[in-house]
């Protein structure tokens, strides 16, 4: 496996891998609570962030974060004021972080770095990368476990939930966290515009073979992790951008779990 | 024996709309209460208020013993909304896992389902009759069947006091006899306090202990033996008899 003797792509495939376990791990509860968007609002502004970073000199990845935590609050606020438009309070902080990146990014000198973030790059990931997403995949893979039948009820039904004794707001709030710092970090190597995809195309594929709720987040992972891998194989080896070789082979998972229901469904059927 | 909820002098308004008027009543324990009154009238209002889902403008609450503004102990109440009607079709939780859920506050550390938990959820699945059921997507169910297992979720945490908001609409005929037996079995047999809304004049004369109308932001309370069913019959739909409009007179507070 010629492949694995450059450093640069072990590192690639371990922190692809990481990405790809928690990313569909957080996407079960957000598209199944019908927020797929929080995933692309928040890669919008985090490339602001990164913008921010750029033109102050500053690490972009941390400025990403910061500026996408500040959001994830931002959002929360809005949504309970709009309490019934949950989609407003998002668009709303998509328009802004739209609006700041294409200002930051055209008082930038250099544009290649600004969009080695939009895209992903398997060579922009460092030592450094791999010492900050492996605890922080470890943090919020336990955080999960840790509060899993409530982020279940949240995702069903929130006044249900309180009554069940559930802390409704403060694991809305960690939730958006951990959403903030997947996309943040994800972006690095799937790249700011694509990294949302890899939250919600695995779990759409998922949907179709799916019987539970564990089954869901189990076959969800599998599908994420089968396009981070292939997409990382393709894109080294006909030198192509990762973040698309990984969406396009999630696209190809989710056609062919389509293909598999109905298949299924017409000839199977009970 | 102290009442299991009383409110006292509770107002709601909104958008400028009297919906609650200055309500007092008291609900005492195992009672069986029929909410009844046209739609608008404040029936869920009142209960979406007891839940905490609502902020009375004036007035307060007591609710098993507790001021409502201090009460923190959900899981002795059940309260069973319009849910069936509303919740996406598709989740793709199964039965077992959404009755697991409501008992988060009971799990450990880690907010998996332990032995004791599996062993509550055969237990509240044993008493609605749908244990066959526990591995089934609650989205593949009909009406009358999801209705019993959001009363099994309720169940898993023994409430003292379950209310349900028109909890049959939806539900064909013979699940809902199925769900009325079931009913009858919690508040005689378990002594669980019930309160219901339904324009349903069969359940409220056969289960009620007492019948409150909810008529222009007020409330008429009338001993269920002493409802005048009769009077009440002219408004038919379909199989249901429902409850029209109708004036109050001194006796009725």
């Amino acid at each position: 496996m010629e492949i694995f003797t450059y450093s640069f792509m072990v590192r690639a495939f371990i922190v692809g891998n990481i990405i790809g376990f928690v990313a569909p791990l957080l996407g079960v509860f957000l598209i199944l609570k019908r927020l797929s968007l929080i995933g692309h609002t928040i890669a919008h502004v985090a490339l602001a962030g990164v913008a921010l970073g750029l033109f102050l000199g500053l690490n972009p990845v941390m400025t990403a974060v910061v500026v996408s935590l500040g959001a994830t609050f931002v959002i929360e606020n809005l949504r309970e004021r709009y309490e019934n438009y949950a989609e407003l309070s998002l668009s709303i902080i998509l328009a802004s972080g739209l609006g700041l990146m294409t200002v930051l990014v055209s008082l930038l000198r250099e544009n290649a770095r600004i969009l080695s973030y939009m895209f992903g790059s398997i060579t922009m990931v460092t030592r450094g990368d791999l010492y900050t997403v492996l605890p922080l995949g470890i943090v919020m893979t336990v955080l999960i476990i840790i509060f899993y039948y409530g982020f279940i009820y949240i995702t069903f039904n929130e006044h249900q939930a309180r009554l069940a004794g559930v802390p409704v707001r403060y694991l809305n709030i960690l939730f958006m966290v951990m959403i903030a710092l997947t996309v943040s970090l994800g972006m690095r190597i799937i790249g700011g515009l694509l990294i949302a995809s890899l939250i919600s195309l695995p779990v759409a594929a998922a949907l179709q073979v799916a019987h539970s709720f564990r089954s869901t987040i189990i076959y969800s992972i599998l599908f994420s992790l089968l396009a981070v891998n292939v997409g990382l194989y393709i894109s080294f080896y006909r030198d192509l951008a990762p973040g698309g070789t990984v969406i396009l082979t999630g696209v190809g998972c989710l056609i062919l779990a389509l293909l598999y229901n109905n298949i299924k469904s017409r000839y199977f059927a009970i | 024996m102290e009442p299991v909820i009383n409110i006292k002098n509770v107002s709601f308004n909104y958008k400028r709309k009297n919906i609650l008027k200055n309500i007092s009543m008291d609900v005492n324990q195992g009672e069986f209460l029929a909410f009844v009154g046209p739609n608008g009238s404040g029936k869920t209002t009142l209960m979406k208020i007891l839940v905490g889902e609502l902020t009375p403008d004036s007035g307060t609450i007591t609710m098993l013993g507790t001021p409502l503004e201090d009460f923190n102990s959900w899981t002795r109440i059940g309260y069973i909304s319009q849910e069936v009607k509303a919740f996406n079709p598709s989740f793709p939780a199964t039965v077992k896992e959404i009755i697991g859920a409501n008992l988060y506050s009971r799990l450990g550390f880690f907010k998996l389902l332990n032995r004791e938990a599996k062993k509550e959820i055969d237990r509240v699945l044993d008493l609605v009759d749908m244990k066959e059921f526990k591995y089934r997507q609650l989205g593949s169910l009909s009406g009358g069947q999801k209705q019993r297992i959001f009363i099994a979720r309720t169940l898993v945490n023994d409430p003292e006091l379950i209310l349900l908001d028109e909890p049959l609409v939806g539900v064909d005929g013979a699940a809902q006899d199925r769900f009325f037996r079931l009913i009858n079995k919690l508040n005689r047999q378990l002594g669980i306090t019930v309160i219901m809304i339904s324009h349903d004049i069969h359940v409220i004369s056969s289960e009620a202990t007492r019948v409150v109308c909810f008529s222009g932001g007020h409330i008429f309370i009338h001993e269920a033996d002493n409802f005048d069913y009769d009077n009440y019959h002219c408004d038919t739909v379909g199989e249901n008899r429902f409850i029209p409009d109708h004036e109050h007179g001194a006796g009725d507070r």
